[in-house]
């Protein structure tokens, strides 16, 4: 999965909006325009910022008509693996009172990749049991959007 | 199944709201605090909001893993028509069904992504491959790499002719065919490692002015095609060249040469006659010219009937 940094940049954090810049980071990998323009004020809704919490997500998401899930307690974990495996990224609790954007994992190299709204011109690359502790800091709440997986980026390859 | 957590955590959030507009942190106490209430909690948002639940907790697992499937992407333009019937016809035709169900992305065979090339959020990543019209559609591998690196395009179609079925066998037939060269040679280019070729496709290049697509007949019965205007007669036209052309093919045809050759034997007996009208010496002897003209004669083709013919 890669998203380019210029694109991840519109998604930096200046206002304590963490959640939705990681939530709307998952829309603009996912192709779900009511979830990319989470941040700012379009014809899909007017701009959401500020912090959230669980039920504040479920009442935008009802409101952009954002299908998603929204996802708390101790069986998070299976769910990170699952939008990692299938190719879609995942807004998570990552650090204390903080979300990012689970970007990849390389299961057999025990790599998990993440991108802070902080500083999104890089992806922070996270051992299991780091991950694991950058997780449990926030609490475990991880939103993942429900839809079709998007398609890597096209390319020819010959084979033909 | 409706998670029992549900019943004690709806009075609880409405205090947490309210304790949260006081904080400012991106993910405040409150927040943590709701988690934890919460508990094993998921809430599939945007699906069921007509029947009135705003809750479900009936699947705290993960979805099946959907890796394995394929990729169908339309790339559209605004105010195309092809694009909305190539989108109307995935929706609908029983021919593209068992490709994609765009009510349930969960039952469909391929994941289905419809894209704007207007929607710059999305322009990065088309940058890959060249669009040359619209619709296009795109066909790619799993993702789970089953059949190699994913981002292979397998099929790229621009334009659409209105007839679903031929777009279903299309989709099968670019699937097949990459499956085969997969299956004889996984280790070759399209296991993942194979080499980036540049711009172009290996397939038949974008129409350059869009297919038209049949639009529905104002009659509730097939009008006949109108009768085409006749047009004049083309007229030969006249040189002396090609006169002189025609001359010369007509005297070489068999009819031709006979002509010729009564030609010929006209000119001789009148020359003849002439000489010796004139007591000119002649230029055959009487014997002479018999044998000119009669060997002249056996040239011309027989004007006889043929024979009949026994039969039975």
């Amino acid at each position: 999965m890669q998203l380019p940094t210029e694109v991840r940049q519109w998604f930096r954090n200046f206002d304590g909006s963490c959640v939705q810049c990681s939530v709307s980071m998952c829309g603009a990998w996912c192709n779900v325009p009511a979830a990319t323009t989470l941040l700012w004020d379009t014809e899909y809704g007017p701009a959401v910022r500020g912090g959230s919490w669980p039920s504040r997500v479920a009442d935008y998401c009802r409101r952009r008509d954002i299908k998603a899930f929204n996802v708390t307690g101790s069986n998070t974990w299976d769910w990170m693996e699952w939008a990692a495996k299938t190719g879609r990224f995942a807004a998570i609790g990552a650090g204390r009172a903080h979300f990012q954007t689970e970007y990849g994992r390389d299961q057999a190299a025990g790599r998990w990749y993440v991108c802070n709204n902080n500083s999104p011109q890089r992806i922070d690359e996270y051992s299991n049991e780091s991950f694991r502790r950058l997780h449990l800091a926030s609490g475990q709440w991880v939103v993942i959007l429900d839809g079709p997986a998007p398609p890597p980026p096209p390319r020819y390859i010959r084979w033909w | 199944m409706k998670h029992p957590t549900v019943r004690l955590l709806l009075p609880s959030l409405a205090l947490s709201l309210l304790a949260a507009s006081l904080h400012a942190q991106d993910v405040p106490d409150v927040a943590r605090d709701e988690i934890l209430r919460r508990g094993d909690f998921v809430e599939r948002l945007g699906r069921f909001q007509d029947d009135g639940q705003t809750a479900i907790a009936e699947a705290l697992e993960p979805p099946a893993d959907d890796s394995y499937k394929w990729f169908i992407s339309v790339v559209t333009t605004r105010k195309c028509r092809y694009c909305d019937a190539l989108k109307h016809d995935f929706a609908t035709s029983p021919h593209l069904k068992p490709f994609v169900d765009t009510s349930d992305h969960a039952r469909s065979w391929a994941h289905f992504n419809v894209f704007s090339v207007e929607d710059q959020t999305q322009s990065w990543r088309w940058k890959g491959i060249k669009l040359g019209g619209f619709p296009t559609l795109l066909v790619q591998p799993p993702r789970n790499g089953r059949f190699g690196d994913p981002q292979t395009v397998v099929l790229q179609k621009t334009g659409y002719d209105g007839d679903p079925a031929k777009l279903a066998d299309a989709i099968r037939q670019a699937i097949a065919a990459y499956a085969r060269r997969y299956a004889q040679s996984p280790q070759a280019g399209v296991h993942g490692e194979g080499e980036s070729i540049g711009y172009d496709p290996p397939f038949s290049p974008p129409p350059r002015v869009e297919p038209a697509v049949p639009s529905p007949s104002p009659y509730p019965f097939d009008v006949p095609p109108a009768p085409a205007p006749v047009s004049p007669t083309p007229q030969p036209t006249d040189n002396a060249l090609s006169l002189l052309a025609g001359l010369v093919g007509g005297m070489l045809t068999s009819g031709g040469l006979t002509n010729l050759l009564l030609v010929a034997l006209s000119a001789l007996a009148i020359i003849r006659t002439f000489r010796k009208a004139t007591g000119q010496q002649l230029l055959l002897e009487d014997a002479a010219y018999q044998n000119l003209i009669d060997s002249l004669k056996s040239l011309l083709p027989s004007q006889s009937p043929p024979p009949p013919t026994a039969s039975g």
